[in-house]
């Protein structure tokens, strides 16, 4: 209670102290070049780092890990498909986003068989930690959560982790992984490397956390009368697939299968209504025997489903909606630290580029540095109630000055 | 928002209200809700009994605000204008300032919940305008009203049967600590098992006899802990208790912890769970090894004492002497053909021994004068029944002893002396020792006449059955004299002497 009281209001006053984050570098994984950019990192003063590693070069961890052991740095990192560099992915290299000072990154392990409920008190409990560390000078505290994509039930974590912390962060997570879903080992910190659990950091009140998806509203309503977690066993009282499979001919004229089922379903995700006209996007991904559909998120049961199809890129205004929310450009040392739906990448292909260009472009020019995910945690709207959310965009600053 | 979406939305609202019992849970999962559906950053839920018009109110739950989630279940003061009797977008960032001590939120709605409560939903933005509020929430609402009073029930009972369940609690382990404190105290050993013979507990005079530790004995059977004999023999009766639903007392041996076979007294019985069904036994056992050997120490003495009277009486008057030692081998026979066990027996052949033990108070002239007794001699040999009584009463013996020798010369006809009971009233031993008196009497010689022949004795003996003598006695003493050839013991002796001379 009496954090809220210590933050600073003034926005100048809280920019003179975000003189603790580094520009981030990209670099190659092989030992040289990691040696080579952490000695400039190092001699900048940098303590602790926030790595993003692609897939592919998920091999070179350990070398990184015993590097920054070596030299007295704190890491945290995840693993995810690929990396967002200079508005274009790519499967090579990493992202070292550095810090001047180690305020600490919360790694821990949540089994499978623990309820959102506990799980979210267990995540909730080392954030209050990270708290009680944190400096109310540098304001309200954004907090960056990376949760592996295999964990069932990341929507219910993120509804009883705001029960717990409220207001006292803002709200920025990305799920990493695999895109092929298969579990990897997928978090770590300069320790150890761990699948089925959970990253929280505190990043600066500057990060301001922007998500959208840009997904419009269609006219065709169906009901999840049957769910449970992230599966759905019916719509509209009949097997999930056949329904899905029904409206995805009648609607875009294919032919779904199982052998093409994610490859279209990133094209026709689900939608779930809310009262306010908003969408939650649900993309499915998994198609279980007995005809059940695996999303990654859950879907409330009774929930009001859309079968949504993904606008073409000049048909929706994500970029535009995001860049509106973002600050006025405050110097050459802010990165976009931009975060970009797989599946959404799927859906519009090589246009993906071109929705990043956009971004890089609509944000004011700022640098990019990112990395495509597997989904995302933030608010549709400034200040509002924080939601998991699939095939979106979630940006945030990366301030130097 | 058109009706199929507003009726998923009502549909998940109502599924949410509905699941919950627990008034927290209740308006925690409705906020959630709320806020989920609405965008909203913060919701409150307030109680404000005496109605919209008030300044103050209970924050019963806040979610997204942490500095107003401390203050649940406090009072807070309500700024005028906040509350009110309808649904409504607010926007009053001035009146939401002053409630929750910031300036962050600039808009509310207002979600009145029939006069007591309300819920406002806080939001850093107007909420979409999009939303039907008149269509969405009065219908929410209303079931929340009865919700949340269905939870106040709910509560308030479920609350009620924990302090009566604490009560009970409480009073359980008093008596617990109380019958524990008393199996501790009381110097017997005690134990109780479950139905399954499993040891539950046992008191620390039980660990001390068989020198075990309780905890070693919970949860074990009898079959794994003791001898198999004995622990079949307990699992025996534990069993019959089980089944009967009767106390059981028993003696039965036991081996204490240095082999010794020793005696012991078992006192056994169920006892009852709270739905009264049997629960398991609760025994005690005493070590009645020494007490035992006692008693037969005692035993053992008074038939000397008895003895050395009878040995007394001889000194005085051999023929007397040797009348009771007859009189009680022919008793002794008579009880045995009528069935009497050796405890019995044992007694019935004391009493014989002493039965004219109050002769010893007549003087020595009147019971060896070799002539008939005057009518005044004959009433005063008449006391020795009494006389007897009297040496005996006091002496606390095992058999009704003085109480035979007071009533041996009772006739069955109530003409005896020196009461004149008569039937049943006249124990059976002294029955018994009046038919054998009268039997050795008839066949003996006396100073002042020749004994009867064998055949006059019996004929007086059928004579008189049923008048002075108990039918079954007599019986039994016929069916010995004449069936099985009984002879009273001198009778052997002087048979044979007549034969040599």
């Amino acid at each position: 209670m009496a954090m809220n009281a210590g933050w600073l209001s003034n926005r100048h006053e809280i920019a003179k102290r975000n003189h603790l984050m580094i520009s981030p570098v990209y670099t190659q994984c092989d030992a040289a070049s990691l040696e080579a950019a952490v000695e400039v990192l190092l001699k900048q003063g940098a303590r602790a780092l926030l790595a993003l590693l692609p897939e592919a070069e998920q091999d070179q961890l350990p070398a990184l890990q015993s590097l920054c052991l070596r030299r007295g740095l704190e890491l945290a990192g995840g693993i995810f498909p690929q990396l967002i560099r200079g508005g274009q992915l790519c499967a090579e290299g990493c992202w070292l986003l550095p810090r001047k000072q180690t305020t600490g990154a919360e790694l821990l392990g949540l089994s499978a068989d623990l309820s959102a409920e506990t799980a979210a008190c267990m995540v909730a409990t080392r954030v209050e930690t990270l708290l009680q560390g944190w400096d109310p000078a540098q304001g309200r505290p954004t907090l960056f959560l990376a949760l592996d994509a295999v964990l069932p039930n990341m929507a219910s974590m993120v509804d009883e982790l705001y029960l717990r912390l409220a207001d006292q962060v803002s709200y920025f997570g990305v799920n990493a992984g695999s895109e092929t879903f298969q579990p990897i080992a997928c978090l770590f910190d300069q320790h150890r490397t761990l699948g089925h659990g959970a990253l929280a950091l505190l990043l600066p009140s500057s990060a301001e956390p922007v998500i959208q998806h840009g997904y419009p509203l269609p006219d065709h309503v169906m009901s999840a009368t049957a769910t449970e977690g992230n599966r759905i066993f019916q719509i509209d009282w009949r097997p999930a697939f056949e329904v899905y499979q029904e409206q995805v001919r009648q609607q875009y004229g294919q032919n779904l299968n199982r052998d093409n089922f994610y490859q279209y379903g990133v094209h026709f995700p689900l939608g779930i209504a809310l009262a306010n006209n908003e969408l939650l996007v649900r993309i499915p991904v998994a198609l279980e025997d007995d005809g059940s559909v695996l999303c990654v998120g859950e879907v409330p049961e009774n929930s009001l489903l859309f079968m949504l199809q993904a606008p073409a890129l000049d048909q929706q205004s994500c970029v535009s909606d995001i860049a509106a929310r973002l600050p006025e450009p405050g110097g050459d040392d802010e990165t976009l630290l931009t975060f970009y739906c797989a599946g959404r990448r799927m859906h519009y292909g090589a246009e993906a580029g071109t929705e990043l260009a956009r971004l890089g472009s609509a944000s004011g020019g700022r640098s990019m540095a990112g990395a495509l995910t597997l989904g995302e945690i933030g608010s549709l709207r400034a200040g509002g109630y924080p939601m998991f959310h699939n095939a979106a965009i979630a940006c945030a600053l990366w301030k130097t000055t | 928002m058109n009706r199929d979406q507003l009726l998923a939305v009502l549909y998940d609202l109502a599924l949410t209200i509905g699941h919950e019992v627990r008034l927290d849970a209740l308006l925690t999962k409705v906020l959630q809700r709320l806020m989920f559906h609405t965008g909203s950053p913060a919701g409150l839920a307030l109680h404000h009994p005496e109605g919209a018009a008030t300044d103050y109110a209970t924050l019963l739950k806040a979610i997204g605000d942490h500095a107003l989630q401390q203050r649940a279940g406090e009072r807070i003061a309500i700024p005028a204008g906040l509350l009110g009797k309808n649904i409504a977008p607010l926007d009053k960032a001035e009146l939401l300032a002053s409630l929750t001590g910031h300036d962050r939120y600039r808009f509310c709605l207002r979600l009145p919940v029939e006069q007591r409560y309300t819920i406002l939903l806080l939001g850093l933005a107007p909420l979409s305008d999009n939303i039907p509020y008149d269509h969405v929430f009065p219908p929410v609402l209303a079931n929340l009203s009865r919700a949340i009073q269905l939870c106040q029930d709910s509560e308030r009972l479920a609350e009620a049967k924990e302090k009566e369940h604490r009560a009970m609690q409480a009073q359980l382990t008093r008596s617990q600590i109380f019958s524990r404190a008393l199996l501790n105290a009381i110097p017997v050993a005690a134990f109780y098992k479950d139905t399954h013979g499993r040891y539950l507990g046992a008191n620390p005079k039980f660990c001390e006899l068989l020198a075990v530790k309780e905890e070693d004995i919970v949860g074990h059977t009898a079959d794994e802990l003791w001898p198999k004999d004995l622990a079949a023999f307990y699992q025996h009766s534990d069993r019959q208790i089980l089944e009967s639903r009767r106390p059981l007392n028993l003696e039965h041996a036991y081996r204490n912890p240095e082999g010794e076979e020793r005696l012991a007294l078992y006192a056994k019985n169920v006892f009852y769970d709270e739905k009264h069904e049997v629960a398991g036994l609760i025994g005690t056992f005493i070590d009645i090894t020494e007490r035992r050997d006692a008693e037969a120490r005692l035993k053992q003495s008074l038939i000397q004492t008895i003895n050395a009277l009878s040995s007394a009486m001889a000194h005085r008057d051999m023929s007397t002497a040797s009348h009771e030692k007859r009189v009680s081998d022919l008793a002794v026979a008579i009880g045995r053909e009528m069935g009497l066990d050796d405890q019995r027996l044992e007694g019935l052949g004391l009493a014989a021994m002493v039965h004219d033990i109050g002769l010893i108070q007549i003087p020595s002239e009147i019971l060896t004068r070799p002539r008939r007794l005057t009518v005044e001699e004959f009433d005063l040999l008449k006391l020795h029944s009494e006389a007897g009584y009297e040496i005996l009463k006091d002496i606390d013996l095992p058999w009704p002893i003085a109480r035979i020798i007071l009533q041996h010369h009772e006739n069955h006809d109530g003409s005896g002396y020196p009461n004149g009971v008569r039937g049943d009233d006249i124990l059976l031993e002294a029955q018994i020792i009046h038919v054998a008196d009268s039997m050795e009497a008839m066949l003996s010689h006396r100073p002042f006449r020749r004994h009867l022949e064998f055949n006059q004795a019996i004929n007086e003996l059928k004579r008189c059955r049923g008048v002075w003598y108990a039918p079954e006695p007599v019986d039994a003493c016929l069916k010995l004299f004449l069936e099985k050839g009984y002879q009273l013991p001198d009778h052997v002796k002087k048979s044979l002497q007549a034969a040599t001379l």
